[in-house]
């Protein structure tokens, strides 16, 4: 948002003005060179600012922070049976047997500690890899370790998976949301990628994710509130009680899209990982709160 | 002699009893074009409309969308309700209501009974 | 007696065959007309199976370019399944009836993705007047 659009481009004969001129020529032709490349963006701070704001309107009185346990920020009667629930916590037995799979060692002898230390690191996913060029997710970064240890990869809709991050969940709780802003082109594009997927109407019911989650936002859909967006993925792995079981971020995404009619994609695609990359940046700020219960 | 005649006659039953079954079908669950109107408006697979808007006496209605009430006096010409529910982006590019009809959800007649129901309210 | 009572039946079995009969052919009508739908040409040679089998691949060709694009909809895949076990099943009428079904949805769905392109840049929040940096 530094790009100078006020000047109108005059040039006097001081020399200062005559640098002045320059610059604004310059900016000139950073915008020109913007606008022929790709649509104007808004930077993605920016984003995260308007998104905050919002939220804030919307919700007045709610603090941002307190969307990391979605619906129950606002729905008063619905938070006391939730917060029940948290007396005997369903998730409990993943992370524990999460902890068992951690604690095996791998192929080689080493174990997952040698990748990720003592397992309270959720909070450095995602992040854009500038060599390998795209985003890399928890999950992703579990299996990149069990190659290098000599496994076989998991699979992301498998058990096993699901338990390892919720173990790490649950080390990485209180930490804060701090994906670095994409500032390459590359890292730009999958966040722009995210974004717009977030914004897309999609599926025969033309529900894009923004159509319930930002204009919709607190109303009902029958008796279910919807959820601000901010906070959408501090909390996972989830405890679903529809599912009876903990289960993905991604799961949850292809659940949303099969809700609108969309054929889903497959967890851990691109598409997904972007999508997570995008909503994780603008929660910055958040605390990591998972493994959750959720309806 | 018997056996010609059971031979005709068989075949021909089933064969027209397997085309009397649309018949029947269609006359069967629906009582009045009105009640099977709302029984798609309210059809969580079909109409839905519960999901956003409360309506005559729907339990548990969503709030996401107004209440769909007096609609004759909202929509005197039955044209322009039709047209709503068919695509209501055309008259409003940000609204979140589904496109009906553009979109197949819901095929001609049962949106025509669908405008009809709701004309009663 | 035993001739009236036999009587009776074979002329209404007669009758019956006769109204099948112009039934069926009746059907065969509206099978040329559905398939002079697709193409006039074929609605002299076309047989119901070759024109099931392009309407099976022609829903198909639609539904994967919707998957590509990354819009397909779940109604238009299950609706080329549905086509596709009735083109294996013989039963052509319906295979064509629901591969026209599955193309159209996935026509559908290739439009929405094509208004997307631009439409969902102006569905993201503003950021607050006065607020920006």
């Amino acid at each position: 948002m530094s790009i100078n659009t006020k000047s109108n481009g005059s040039v006097s004969k001081a020399p200062g003005s005559v640098i002045a001129g320059f610059v604004t020529l310059f900016s000139y032709g950073l915008l020109y060179g913007l606008a022929s490349s790709a649509p104007a963006y808004a930077e993605p701070e920016a984003d995260r600012q308007a998104m905050r704001a919002h939220y804030e309107k919307r919700f007045s009185g709610i603090p941002i922070e307190a969307h990391k346990d979605g619906v129950y920020a606002f729905d008063e009667d619905a938070r006391e049976q939730w917060l029940e629930l948290e007396d005997f916590p369903p998730y409990e037995i993943a992370v524990d047997e999460g902890e068992e799979f951690f604690n095996i060692p791998l192929a080689d002898g080493a174990t997952y500690s040698d990748c990720f230390g003592d397992g309270a690191i959720k909070s450095q996913y995602p992040y854009f890899d500038e060599e390998r060029s795209e985003v890399i997710t928890l999950e992703l970064a579990i299996n990149d370790c069990r190659r290098q240890h000599g496994e076989e990869p998991l699979p992301y809709n498998g058990a096993e998976i699901v338990r390892l991050s919720a173990y790490i969940a649950f080390l990485s709780r209180g930490q804060i949301i701090a994906v670095a802003e994409p500032v390459s082109e590359p890292a730009l594009a999958a966040y722009n990628d995210g974004k717009r997927f977030y914004s897309s109407r999609r599926g025969q019911l033309n529900f894009a994710c923004s159509s319930c989650h930002v204009q919709l936002a607190g109303k009902r859909l029958r008796s279910e509130r919807l959820s601000a967006s901010l906070g959408h993925v501090s909390h996972w792995p989830t405890y679903r009680l529809k599912w009876q079981d903990v289960g993905s971020l991604h799961r949850r995404f292809a659940r949303c899209n099969k809700q609108v009619g969309a054929e889903p994609f497959a967890q851990q695609s691109p598409e997904y990982r972007n999508l997570e990359y995008f909503l994780t940046y603008i929660s910055n700020g958040l605390p990591l709160n998972g493994p959750a219960i959720r309806k | 002699m018997k056996k010609l005649l059971s031979g005709l006659l068989l075949p021909c039953l089933l064969f027209i009893s397997t085309f009397a079954i649309p018949t029947v079908r269609a006359e069967n669950p629906p009582t009045n074009d009105l009640e099977r109107g709302k029984a798609i408006a309210f059809d969580r697979n079909a109409g839905n409309c519960l999901a956003c808007h409360a309506i005559d006496d729907g339990e548990l209605p969503g709030n996401s969308g107004p209440p769909l009430m007096q609609m004759a006096l909202r929509f005197p010409d039955r044209d322009v309700l039709r047209a709503q529910i068919w695509d209501a982006t055309v008259r409003n590019p940000n609204t979140v209501m589904p496109p009906y009809g553009k979109h197949k959800i819901l095929s001609d007649e049962e949106l025509d009974l669908v405008v009809d129901y709701l004309l009663t309210l | 007696m035993n001739v009236l009572n036999k009587k009776i039946p074979v002329a209404f079995a007669m009758a019956l065959t006769l109204t099948a009969g112009l039934m069926l052919s009746a059907c065969t009508d509206r099978n040329t007309e559905t398939g002079s739908e697709t193409s006039s040409k074929q609605e002299t040679d076309g047989n119901l199976d070759t024109l099931a089998m392009e309407a099976v691949n022609q829903a198909q060709v639609k539904y994967k370019a919707s998957e590509q694009a990354g819009y397909a909809w779940a109604k238009a895949g299950t609706m080329l399944a549905s086509a596709q076990e009735a083109l294996e099943s013989g039963d052509f009428e319906t295979a064509i009836h629901q591969a026209r079904q599955a193309t159209a949805l996935a026509d559908t769905s290739l439009a929405q993705a094509e208004a997307e392109q631009s439409a969902w840049l102006e569905r993201f929040p503003k950021a607050p007047t006065g607020a920006s940096p």
